[in-house]
């Protein structure tokens, strides 16, 4: 039943009482939103906590929601606002011993080759890093385009930046990243 | 192509979700997901959040959303039995100055000595008289518990004085009936003695007394009725005197006066007094109608009595039937 409906329709219905229709929004969503917070703040507990407020607030709102725009739009934006808030109370510094200890963590078995997979391993790593260096603004236009599937106007309205200003942020933040991986 | 192009290309890639290398290999990274205590917290918030008596009431409080409902109904039950008693003890002094025929209070009390007798106390309603006399005493009787009865509504100054006026004027119309009609027609003549006066149309002892109002009277009569204990006591042998010498005569007794003296010391007097005072009262009258003057001094104590017309006869049959 979840899967016919749309983000947007499965809100609505939570929206009226229809605690079903909010489990299967949750299990669409708390894979894209809980990583894009991870790889915003770089720090599991921080995560944990933005994550369960963001959900907090979603269904606090509830009733006052609109279709106006995509439900995901509308659920970054909210963990947006709690991921600066939180950089401005605090600003968490993830050390490169965190980001290995994240990294080993997390990473998947993919492949039985150990070249590839250190191949692999070794850019995903990279890639971590380089993710971790840019600015937080570059760094969450980036999450947001690749992690959220936002556009270019969709960003524009989670980050309150104007189009342009969006852009410019995924211009550097690719150019960086790029770099990076071709070190 | 020069790397500057290389990089718009992949850039435009990039930003038309088109498969670029760094985004294929950010899919690549570590699909993290929130641990499942974070996930059964989250739906624990989101199932509560609809249904929120949920949530304090797991199982076992069921009877609470009953006892919610239970204390607003209890709470307007005791604001309806609260109104309702207010409204009651309101409601004897708002009939009071309205009357419940509507006529004012000032104008018609009426006088019901039946419904008294049972609520009054012993005292107050004199004791069914005997079968030779009782028959003609009978108005007078009721004539003597209405201004009985009148002593205790003192509380009312104002009215106390028009009140008395057609009391005694009811006395008389009561003693007249008693001298002409049979003593079969003593009850009829008090009947019609009461509907008049239910009518509002003449003078009435008391509106329709409710049982508050005549259970107030009781400590209002004994207060009256001390302080003309001292001087019902001399008026007392006065009127054994003349209730003696009438009886000696023949003539009836002049009883208009005594009947309100003889009412006032009815809370002092015994049973027996009472039989006495029944049988002088019985005794055709043949006073004169009393004026309202001689009906404001015969409520009035004892002492402005002797300063009232003359009426010897009336005083001394009194005394005798208090003794």
């Amino acid at each position: 039943m979840g899967a016919e409906k749309t983000d947007e329709e499965l809100m609505l219905a939570y929206a009226q009482g229809d605690v079903r229709a909010f489990d299967a929004l949750y299990q669409r969503q708390r894979g894209m939103l809980y990583r894009f917070i991870l790889r915003s703040v770089n720090e599991r507990a921080s995560a944990d906590e933005l994550f369960q407020e963001t959900w907090s607030r979603l269904i606090a709102s509830r009733t006052r929601y609109r279709v106006e725009s995509k439900f995901s739009t509308w659920l970054l934006q909210i963990a947006h606002n709690l991921i600066v808030d939180s950089f401005r109370r605090a600003r968490p510094q993830a050390g490169a011993e965190e980001t290995e200890t994240v990294m080993r963590e997390l990473d998947a078995p993919e492949s039985d080759r150990p070249e590839p997979v250190l191949s692999e391993f070794e850019q995903r790593r990279r890639l971590q890093l380089a993710l971790e260096a840019l600015p937080s603004e570059q760094r969450e236009a980036f999450l947001l385009r690749v992690e959220g599937g936002l556009g270019l106007e969709e960003i524009a309205a989670v980050t309150g930046a104007g189009h342009e200003t969006v852009k410019s942020r995924l211009r550097y933040a690719f150019a960086k990243l790029r770099e990076k991986l071709a070190e | 192509m020069s790397s500057n192009e290389k990089f718009e290309r992949e850039f435009a890639a990039f930003l038309n979700e088109e498969d670029s290398r760094i985004g294929a290999l950010y899919r690549k990274l570590p699909q993290t997901e929130p641990d499942p205590r974070l996930d059964a917290a989250v739906r624990a918030m989101a199932h509560r959040a609809p249904n929120p008596e949920l949530a304090a009431t797991p199982q076992i409080d069921s009877s609470s959303p009953r006892r919610s409902r239970w204390l607003p109904a209890l709470g307007a039950a005791a604001g309806v039995v609260l109104a309702a008693g207010i409204a009651f003890r309101l409601g004897p002094s708002w009939h009071g100055e309205r009357g419940e025929t509507g006529a004012p209070a000032n104008d018609v009390i009426r006088v019901r000595p039946d419904e008294a007798s049972p609520a009054a106390p012993p005292p107050l309603s004199p004791p069914p008289p005997p079968p030779q006399a009782k028959t003609a005493q009978a108005p007078a009787a009721a004539s003597a518990s209405a201004a009985g009865r009148l002593e205790p509504r003192g509380t009312a100054e104002a009215p106390k004085p028009a009140a008395e006026a057609p009391l005694r004027k009811n006395a008389t119309r009561f003693d007249d009936r008693a001298a002409s009609h049979p003593a079969g027609e003593a009850a009829g003549a008090l009947g019609k003695a009461e509907r008049p006066a239910a009518g509002g149309a003449s003078p009435q002892a008391f509106p329709s007394p409710s049982p508050p109002q005549e259970r107030k009277r009781a400590p209002e009569i004994d207060a009256v009725e001390r302080k003309q204990i001292m001087t019902t006591g001399a008026w007392q042998d006065l009127h054994d005197r003349d209730a003696g010498e009438a009886a000696e005569s023949g003539r009836p007794a002049q009883p208009q006066v005594d009947e309100k003296a003889a009412a006032r010391a009815k809370t002092a007097e015994s049973p027996r007094q009472d039989e006495l005072r029944d049988t002088t009262l019985a005794a055709p009258a043949t006073a004169p109608a009393a004026t309202p003057a001689q009906h404001t001094s015969a409520m009035a104590p004892p002492a402005l009595e002797q300063s009232a017309p003359p009426r010897p006869a009336a005083a001394p049959a009194s005394a005798a039937a208090l003794k």
